[in-house]
């Protein structure tokens, strides 16, 4: 084994990355040596000069450390410090430099197969001889014994006999104490209750987490639904209604015609109408308008047929060539007082129908496919509706249909848990863990569109002492309860330490650490 | 149409081991106040820029374009030529006072505009055309970035302006900053490549010293500036009402972290974050503990490096001291806590233990951020910078690299 280890610095090296291998040089061997490289500029400097050689001379108490460099100029500086070194002509981990000494391989070599040589230990297949002896015992010898019972020729002496029994009952004795005793240690820890806030970006433009700039996926949905609701008329009309429909008023006349709001139009039975609005119909041409009983009542519900215009009786051409066909029944005249829609109905219906849409939306919206909500647009887009009357239709109750939809951006939970994980992990120790990650966002954000939105998340958190169960219990065998107890409560965060024994005599813990059984709460 | 043109500022450009920083400003014409219009910045990849050293023009080129383009965005009609000021600092720059005589031909008369301006030029051809030997002993080549004046003699007698007057003689006192060539050539690299005019190189402590110099009433003491930048400390002293250059180190708030990464296993990206996080006591009692211990080391041996950088100097020993710690290293917890706890300034037999306060660009009250971005002590250098670009031009005295 070569006692030296040398170590070459790089002029890429920093001030405190030179001394922090130093440092870690001089932990692990006994004797080392530094080379210098040309082009050193670093240690030209006289305040780094003198950090680097007050290293030196503090680790010189712990390690044999020589230092060597093929720049002239700078070992006539590092000399005015007081630290010995000398020159080498040039530094190469192939040749021997130094004659005197025996120079390993480049240190970073020796640094993996130092790791190599660890893991190649581990790896190694588990050799049973290493097994406590009263194991291999137990195995080979007993059967061995019996067997040289029953095939010895010899009689077997008292003496032998006794020191048989003897043994058994000694024997017996151990494996009790071994094996009957059991131990039930329950531990209450104090967590450290902890917070800490995150800018966390949740961007519609990425596919997977990064911890370094702490983003997240997004996912733009649209969240559509559908409700109805029936309502009401709750307008009055007194002393019945007049009917009213529509017809079509058919000119065959090679010239236009108009006919002024109020033109009357006779049926078969002799009821008249009246027509609500002016209209001109073009020559040899129809036209659809609007007609309204001259009385109310149900006798001017008149089955479809022709209407026509007593006005143009004077000129029986026109009268033959202009008229009205009344294509379906009217069948609105009433004789009796009834109900109509109010614009009231209207507006009550819709803000019933938006109040139920809203409602559909937002249990959708906490929740879409596994998928949380993270923003969403703040009205819900054009609202369609089907069935809605007009106000003063004469209907008792009107169902109507209503459908819109709603735009979010959505995030996997387990994506931004396993963010704050990762983000928070690099903060606890390997003896601690997490526990009771709490995350809640300041306030629900605009709809972003297809921006990536920053969210501040707040993280409440417990740090616990992991304990690693198995080493306790083969730390406290054997030991009394007094000791075990003080053990235990000497540990890092430890509240109380509850014990029960098995059997309750026992003045000390069983002597195998499976039989101890750990709860840590 | 006709609205008054706005003048172009130079971009203040910030190039750091981690990262480029690039800052938009303004002057209001009203109060003079420094509007901090725009901040860019690009994270840089680890082994781009160096302690002393360009390792890859090409990728800070780019990185210092995007940099730009975040503080002015791409215009089609622009068509200004941009100006640009660099800073510099490292343990390597070598900053140096110097003493320039210059005989006029005509001693009774007096000293005119015209004249003032070609002696500053002959001062200029003089210094860019010696050669300049390293004081710190090494071979590398290094040339002149900055030249600043601390005072004018006119036949010895100091004046704050020699215009209109006479003299034989003519002393200028300077102070020289001195950068590796190869560094300088990068810089011009860098501007050719992103189309910009080199305004001025200055050191960043020149910078914050002539702010503080220029802001601070409290004349009577003396002030130590500590920037802790990335890959090392610089240190700078106020006495006197003259800036004095002392030392850079190589501890710097990378060291830092390379400490904690080293100590938890982590890369330095965690280690960065937790630092940050211990600094601001957010983290959970044990680690924080845990961490603590981990620096004990690096902030003993950045301690060490201020104490021997002091010992370089003679500090005027029974003055009042206020040290001012800035830089991206300055908030750690532990630097303003090793200064203002332990007895390291007895080693320097000072009377009197100095005052201690982290500088923060809030503390110029002269300077209005509306990025609010420019809020931590690692802007401080950048502000100096800004002061240097916007003071009338005969105090400095200053030298553009061609």
């Amino acid at each position: 084994m070569k006692s030296i280890k040398s170590l070459i610095l790089s002029t890429k090296d920093s001030l405190s990355d030179i001394i922090y291998q130093i440092k870690s040089y001089t932990k692990k061997h006994k004797k080392i040596a530094i080379y210098i490289p040309d082009s050193m500029y670093l240690l030209y400097n006289p305040v780094n000069r003198e950090l680097f050689s007050s290293a030196i001379k503090q680790l010189s108490e712990i390690a044999e450390i020589s230092s060597y460099s093929t720049d002239r100029n700078l070992i006539e500086l590092i000399k005015l410090s007081t630290i010995n070194i000398n020159f080498v002509e040039a530094i190469s981990a192939e040749e021997d430099v130094i004659p005197i000494i025996t120079l390993e391989n480049e240190p970073y070599t020796d640094f993996l197969a130092y790791k190599q040589a660890i893991q190649d230990s581990s790896s190694l297949p588990h050799n049973p001889q290493s097994e406590p002896l009263f194991q291999a015992s137990n195995k080979n010898i007993s059967p061995k014994i019996s067997k040289s019972n029953l095939n010895s020729e010899k009689p077997i002496s008292k003496g032998i006999l006794y020191l048989g029994v003897v043994l058994g009952i000694v024997f017996a004795s151990i494996m009790s104490l071994i094996l009957i005793p059991k131990a039930d240690i329950k531990i209450k820890t104090n967590a450290e209750a902890l917070n800490k806030d995150f800018e966390i970006t949740f961007d519609p433009n990425i596919t997977d987490i990064s911890s370094e700039n702490r983003t997240i996926p997004s996912i733009i949905n649209t969240i559509s639904a559908s409700v109805d609701g029936t309502y009401e008329a709750t307008g009055s009309q007194v002393g019945g209604t007049k009917a009213e429909g529509k017809i079509t008023i058919v000119n065959k006349t090679s010239i236009s015609q108009q006919l002024v709001s109020n033109t009357r139009f006779r049926s078969d039975q002799n009821k008249q109408f009246r027509l609500t609005d002016s209209v001109t119909i073009p020559a040899n041409s129809s036209i659809e308008a609007t007609i309204r009983a001259d009385a109310v009542g149900t006798d001017h519900n008149i089955p479809a047929g022709k209407l026509t215009i007593p006005g143009l009786e004077d000129n029986p051409s026109q009268f033959a060539s202009i008229y009205g066909e009344l294509k379906e029944a009217l069948k609105n005249g009433a004789t009796e007082d009834g109900t109509v829609v109010t614009d009231q109905d209207l507006d009550k219906a819709r803000i019933d129908l938006q109040k139920k849409l809203t409602e559909v939306v937002n249990t959708q919206v906490s929740e879409k496919d596994g998928l949380k909500s993270l923003a969403i647009q703040s009205k819900l887009n054009d609202i369609k509706y089907e069935g809605l009357p007009n106000a003063g239709d004469r209907v008792s109750s009107f169902n109507v249909k209503a459908n819109s939809s709603l735009d979010g951006v959505f995030y996997k939970t387990e994506d931004l848990d396993k963010l704050i994980q990762s983000l928070l992990e690099t903060q606890v120790l390997d003896s601690q863990e997490l526990n009771n990650v709490n995350i809640k966002f300041d306030k629900q954000q605009e709809f972003p569109n297809k921006q990536a939105v920053k969210v501040r998340v707040y993280v409440n958190y417990n740090v616990n002492t992991k304990f690693e169960k198995q080493e306790l219990a083969n730390k406290i065998k054997l030991k009394t309860i007094n000791q075990a107890k003080n053990y235990l409560q000497d540990l890092d965060n430890i509240d109380s330490v509850e014990m029960n024994l098995t059997p309750g005599f026992s003045p000390i813990l069983p002597i195998l650490g499976s039989r101890i059984n750990i709860i840590v709460e | 149409m006709f609205g008054k043109k706005e003048i172009l500022q130079p971009l203040i450009i910030d190039i750091s081991e981690n990262i480029v920083s690039v800052l938009d400003y303004a002057i209001d014409n009203k109060t003079g106040n420094t509007i901090v219009q725009a901040l860019g910045e690009t994270r840089l990849p680890f082994g781009v820029v160096g302690t002393d050293s360009i390792e890859k023009e090409d990728i800070l080129a780019k990185a210092i374009e995007e940099a730009i383009i975040q503080v002015r965005p791409i215009q089609d009609n622009a068509k200004d030529i941009q100006t640009a000021v660099f800073g510099v600092s490292s343990p390597i720059i070598e900053i140096t006072p110097r003493l320039i005589e210059i005989q006029r031909d005509n001693p009774s008369q007096k000293v005119r505009s015209k004249e003032w301006v070609n002696t500053i030029d002959e001062v200029y051809t003089k210094f860019d055309s010696e050669s300049y030997n390293s004081y710190q002993g090494h071979n590398l080549e290094l040339s002149i970035a900055q030249i600043s004046l601390n005072n004018i003699l006119l036949d010895g007698q100091e004046v704050l302006s020699p215009i209109n007057e006479s003299a034989q003689q003519i002393s200028l006192e300077t102070i020289n900053t001195y950068i590796p060539t190869i560094y300088k050539q990068s810089l011009v690299n860098l501007a050719k490549a992103n189309n910009l005019q080199i305004d001025g190189v200055y050191q960043y402590g020149y910078g914050v010293g002539q702010l503080i110099l220029d802001y601070n009433t409290n004349t009577d003491i003396s002030v130590l500036l500590i920037d802790i930048r990335f890959g090392h400390t610089s240190i700078i002293l106020i006495q006197n009402q003259k800036i004095i250059y002392i030392q850079s180190f190589g501890v710097g708030s990378h060291s830092f972290t390379q400490a904690i990464a080293n100590a938890f296993h982590i890369t330095i990206d965690e280690a960065e974050n937790i630092r940050q996080e211990y600094s601001r006591l957010q983290l959970p009692r044990d680690m924080s503990r845990k961490i603590t211990d981990a620096l004990e080391d690096e902030i003993s041996l950045w301690l060490q490096g201020i104490i021997n950088s002091l010992q370089t100097i003679n500090i005027i020993k029974n003055i009042t001291i206020h040290i001012f710690v800035y830089g991206e290293g300055a908030e750690l917890l532990g630097i303003k806590e090793s200064l203002e706890y332990s007895n390291w300034y007895k080693a320097l037999n000072l009377t009197q233990k100095p005052s201690i306060s982290i500088l923060t660009p809030k503390q110029f009250a002269h300077i209005i951020d509306i990025t609010s971005q420019v809020d931590t002590p690692r802007f401080v250098d950048m502000l100096g910078l800004i002061h240097l670009s916007s003071i009338p031009l005969d105090i400095h005295l200053p030298y553009r690299i061609n």
